[in-house]
């Protein structure tokens, strides 16, 4: 009995009395972003594209870390939902291989020389109108992006533009364009339908079927 | 046969079954009044930072409002640190070059944050959330005490468990009106029958919750 309460005063001692908090430090900004309040969250507006579409998104930001992503309630396709692939995006931006810093054959180069040179090649490519010039990019959905690629194209006639999927809905406007005529994204209408066969395809799987199908059905929460 | 043990051993074995009651009971007092000295919890020790900065003079010589740097003590969780640009608005023209400052511009110059010692250092299982407090009428001294007379921050309350508790269990004892919050020399705790009357009136006035839902255990440790 009296073993007892000894080493439980001995452990008392140790928990209680010995085992000191550690000093913390406080690590103020050198300038502070005139919105951020510390502890508090932000959130952003922003958009993510994936395979052709792009989806609004509202992404959470704890003292400049994104932490969650979600939908935006503004945007008109998704009306604030959010599909698998948007959730996980989260992930990219803590991704190590996410790349930071322009490189030319793996070697990292200023913007500066990247300017210069590409331009080199453009005057040497100007008097045959770029026969010898490709861009590769992925899905161009942003009429911005597009309209700068058609100038660049109209300076460049015989370039060429290749945009490049590799998980893309190439089948999807193609067979749209088999029954609707003309290449188009389907708007699923279930509240009119009694029964649905899919072949193949995961109707609930990306946003905007699932968003814009689950609204059609009843009418949002309010 | 001559005896073993020698006469004395009788009151020995007499005062040892009977003192041993008494010496656990003095080690679990011995092992409370350490839990609760100055070296276990941070009280009222002289706290050296990085830059010898005195509220004293800022505060009471100057009257600076205390909201001009921790410009988030009534909207965050975290009162915070005002960041070096704070303290450079001034000190950019005051005191330019004055030795005390000189980890201040360092700071500024380098792009490097001043790392303060945390002198209210909670313990990482308890959330603790500042403009709560602040909003229901807790004033600054009462829990940090006359910091407008310190020359260097010292922990003025134990910041244990028990001290949080002898709020949360009677908080008209510790109320003030939302005016006298940043009144330093407001009365930190209601003594009188006349004043803690006063101190319920604020607290039926700010909608503080009573005792039982202020100390039920997910306030804090969530």
């Amino acid at each position: 009995m009296k073993v007892m309460g000894a080493s439980l005063a001995l452990a008392g001692i140790g928990g209680a009395a010995c085992t000191v908090q550690p000093t913390e430090t406080i690590v103020p900004y050198i300038e502070q972003p005139e919105e951020l309040v510390p502890g508090k969250a932000l959130f952003f507006a922003t958009a993510m594209q994936l395979g052709g579409s792009a989806i609004g998104l509202l992404a959470r930001s704890n003292e400049g870390r994104p932490t969650k992503l979600e939908g935006n309630p503004e945007h008109p396709a998704s009306l604030g939902a959010t599909d698998i692939y948007a959730q996980a995006a989260i992930l990219d931006l803590y991704d190590p291989d996410r790349s930071t810093m322009l490189t030319y054959r793996n070697e990292i180069r200023p913007w500066t020389v990247f300017v210069s040179d590409v331009r080199g090649i453009l005057d040497n490519e100007r008097p045959n109108r770029g026969a010898g010039i490709r861009v590769l990019t992925e899905t161009v959905t942003s009429p911005t992006l597009g309209n700068q690629i058609k100038t660049f194209l109209e300076q460049f006639p015989a370039a060429k533009w290749h945009q490049y999927e590799p998980v893309g809905y190439n089948s999807a406007t193609v067979g749209a364009e088999l029954a609707f005529g003309q290449p188009a994204s389907t708007i699923y209408r279930f509240d009119r339908a009694e029964r649905v066969l899919s072949l193949g395809s995961d109707f609930l799987l990306r946003f905007w079927q699932r968003a814009l199908c689950a609204r059609l059905r009843r009418p949002a929460p309010r | 046969m001559p005896q073993i043990f020698h006469h004395s051993t009788n009151t020995l074995a007499k005062l040892s079954i009977f003192g041993g009651v008494f010496i656990m009971l003095g080690a679990f007092w011995v092992v409370a009044e350490l839990n609760r000295s100055s070296y276990n919890t941070g009280q009222d020790i002289d706290r050296q930072q990085p830059v010898q900065f005195s509220h004293k003079h800022h505060s009471a010589d100057d009257g600076i409002d205390c909201r001009y740097c921790h410009t988030a003590v009534e909207t965050s969780n975290s009162a915070g640190i005002p960041p070096t640009k704070t303290c450079m608005n001034c000190h950019s023209q005051i005191w330019a070059d004055s030795p005390y400052l000189e980890p201040v511009r360092e700071s500024w110059r380098t792009r490097q944050p001043i790392e303060w010692i945390k002198v209210h250092d909670l313990p990482d299982y308890v959330y603790f959330n500042h403009s709560i407090h602040v909003a229901k009428g807790v004033g600054c001294s009462t829990c940090h005490g006359r910091i407008d007379l310190m020359p260097a921050v010292y922990q003025a309350s134990s910041l244990q468990m028990e001290w949080c508790l002898a709020c949360h269990r009677q908080p008209e004892r510790f109320l003030r009106p939302k005016e006298k919050i940043y009144d330093m020399e407001w009365r930190p705790e209601n003594t009188t029958a006349a004043e803690i009357a006063e101190g319920q009136k604020l607290k039926d006035l700010y909608k503080v919750r009573n005792a039982h839902i202020l100390t039920s255990c997910s306030t804090c440790h969530r």
